[in-house]
């Protein structure tokens, strides 16, 4: 892990340098894009500033609502803290940041300025930014896992973690680099959804096929990240449960809400099922391995109240109850390294090829709805964006011809001025002319 | 009369731009850096779409926005890593938290 360097005595955190390059990119990109609807850069970068500053507001929100039991707890006695230990634990709670609670958070921001700013339409902004998005989340992955902030499951491959002082817990164990393989998902993403905003297929709707791939990859990756501070309900994360909503609600605002085709809102929910019965098999999997460590813990104990009585029973014998204390231990150390052993897979190959075929479907099925989707709605999507274009060139053909009328009414006032004026010069000449005239006949 | 020529907007931007650079050097204030820098960068933007609209000149706006860029990547650089620090400190004193949790 490489969290932090030092330039002129001052540390540098690698994870702001990775957001601050993927930020730059992700204006640049949207100042690039934006050209097509002629948008100027300055709405652009303000357009950027406000998805940066709630995408900020809402990543700390959703990071203090996960530890909601600890705030609680916080203010119920919060009489027995001082108020800088009361300040440490609200840094604690709002101080780090949830991926999710930063992206609503930008649409909510999103809502609120197309509603008051006119710079910007509101579709054309949504477009931008679920295009921008995966690819500041790629170089935001990226910092996760230079700083060791994020970090997958022990497993048999991936990377083993070194000097990681801000989580030592973490170091000398290899696990599953999960932000990294979150990073090129999100760089796949990204390439679909520009190829999808390039030839018009969104026209306002790319934030919901983000909102139609993403979370299903979020949702399986979900289950193989070991970070110790992560929010559970029901037995998924809060993540998952975000996912799952994200994900109905782009379903049906792509398939469902204009009735546009069965078959892809059929695909869209076996997809969604398949995700679920994952989850649910991965949990249930999860419960028989801690129900198989219970029991075994429980048969020690047994084991060892067992040679507690033996040892009661033979007190005399001292020798006896020495090689009864060396068989406990070496019991014990027998069930802790079977125990280990059951434990130091989380994940078998079987579970792991489960994985990624679903990974593949679920992208590949995703993919198909997206760019393939129904005849029909292709056709519309056509007849929609021919509509768009020349209404375009309608607004830009009378654009142009106020522009000509009101340069033609300038004209036509600025001779009619140079009329008035010359007439005036010439009723000035002739007055004079005429009182020269007069002053010549009176000295004759 | 008004003055539409976005001459206040870009000094503004590049008042708010330079004060924002300084305080993205120090710990804890460089979050008001940053809130200072985003003013800035809005005003300059604003103030050199008022420039470019009344035909003004644009270089004090242009230097406005480049100052309070400037100071908004200095300022997040601060603040992103505050961010990741309290996010690992919340991860390693979480057994505290839950502490604190329980005793409630």
């Amino acid at each position: 892990m490489f969290p932090y360097f030092e330039v002129l005595g001052r540390q540098i955190g690698t994870y702001s340098i990775c957001a601050i390059v993927g930020l730059f990119l992700c204006t640049f990109l949207g100042c690039k894009l934006a050209k097509r609807f002629e948008i100027a850069y300055e709405d652009v970068i303000l357009l950027m500033v406000v998805i940066g500053v709630s995408l900020l507001i809402g990543g700390h929100i959703l990071f203090g609502i996960t530890n909601t039991n600890k705030l609680i707890a916080l203010f119920q006695n919060a009489s027995s803290y001082s108020l800088k230990q009361i300040l440490t634990y609200l840094g604690m709670c709002f101080g780090g940041m949830v991926y999710y609670g930063g992206f609503l958070g930008a649409c909510v921001g999103l809502l609120i300025y197309t509603k008051y700013s006119k710079l910007v339409e509101r579709p054309i902004a949504f477009d931008l930014y679920a295009v921008c998005i995966p690819l500041f989340h790629v170089f935001g992955r990226i910092g996760c896992f230079l700083s060791g902030c994020c970090y997958g499951m022990e497993s048999s491959f991936g990377f083993v973690v070194h000097g990681n002082d801000l989580i030592p817990e973490i170091n000398d164990v290899r696990r599953l680099p999960v932000p990294l393989i979150e990073a090129a998902c999100n760089l796949v993403i990204f390439f679909i959804l520009l190829h999808l905003f390039k030839i018009g297929k969104g026209n306002g709707k790319v934030i919901f096929y983000y909102m139609l791939i993403y979370p299903v990859v979020r949702f399986i990756l979900e289950f193989f990240r070991g970070d110790a501070v992560r929010g559970f309900l029901f037995g998924l994360s809060t993540s998952q449960w975000i996912s799952i909503g994200l994900f109905v609600v782009a379903v049906w605002k792509l398939f469902l809400s204009k009735s546009k085709g069965k078959k892809t809102a059929v695909c869209a929910g076996v997809l969604f099922a398949l995700t679920l019965a994952f989850s649910g098999a991965h949990i249930e999997a999860l419960a028989t391995e801690e129900s198989v460590q219970e029991s075994m813990t429980v048969s020690f104990d047994t084991e060892e109240d067992l040679s507690g009585e033996t040892e009661t029973a033979e007190t005399e014998a001292g020798t006896a109850e020495q090689k009864e204390e060396s068989v406990s231990e070496a019991g014990k150390q027998e069930v802790t390294t079977t125990g280990a052993e059951e434990k130091e897979p989380p994940f078998t190959a079987k579970e792991k090829f489960v994985v990624f075929v679903c990974c593949l479907f679920s992208v590949g099925l995703c993919l198909a709805i997206a760019l393939f989707g129904n005849p029909k709605d292709r056709e519309k999507d056509k007849y929609n964006r021919m509509r768009k274009q020349q209404m375009l060139q309608q607004k830009k053909l009378r654009e142009k011809a106020e522009r000509e009328a009101k340069f033609a009414a300038e004209d036509a006032k600025y001779a009619e001025d140079l009329a008035k004026y010359e007439k005036a010069q010439r009723e000035y000449e002739e007055a004079k002319a005429a009182k020269k005239a007069a002053k010549e006949a009176k000295k004759k | 009369m008004e003055n539409n020529n976005g001459k206040g907007l870009s000094i503004a931007g590049l008042v708010l731009g330079i004060v924002a650079i300084l305080l993205s050097f120090f710990s804890f204030i460089n979050i008001l850096g940053l809130i200072l820098a985003i003013v800035g960068l809005v005003c300059a933007l604003k103030g050199s779409k008022a420039a470019k609209a009344a035909g003004e000149p644009t270089g004090m706006a242009t230097a406005g926005l480049v100052l309070s860029i400037v100071g908004l990547v200095f300022s997040g650089i601060g603040v992103l890593t505050c961010t990741i620090c309290a996010s690992c400190v919340a991860c390693a004193a979480a057994d505290s938290l839950n502490e604190l949790s329980s005793f409630y």
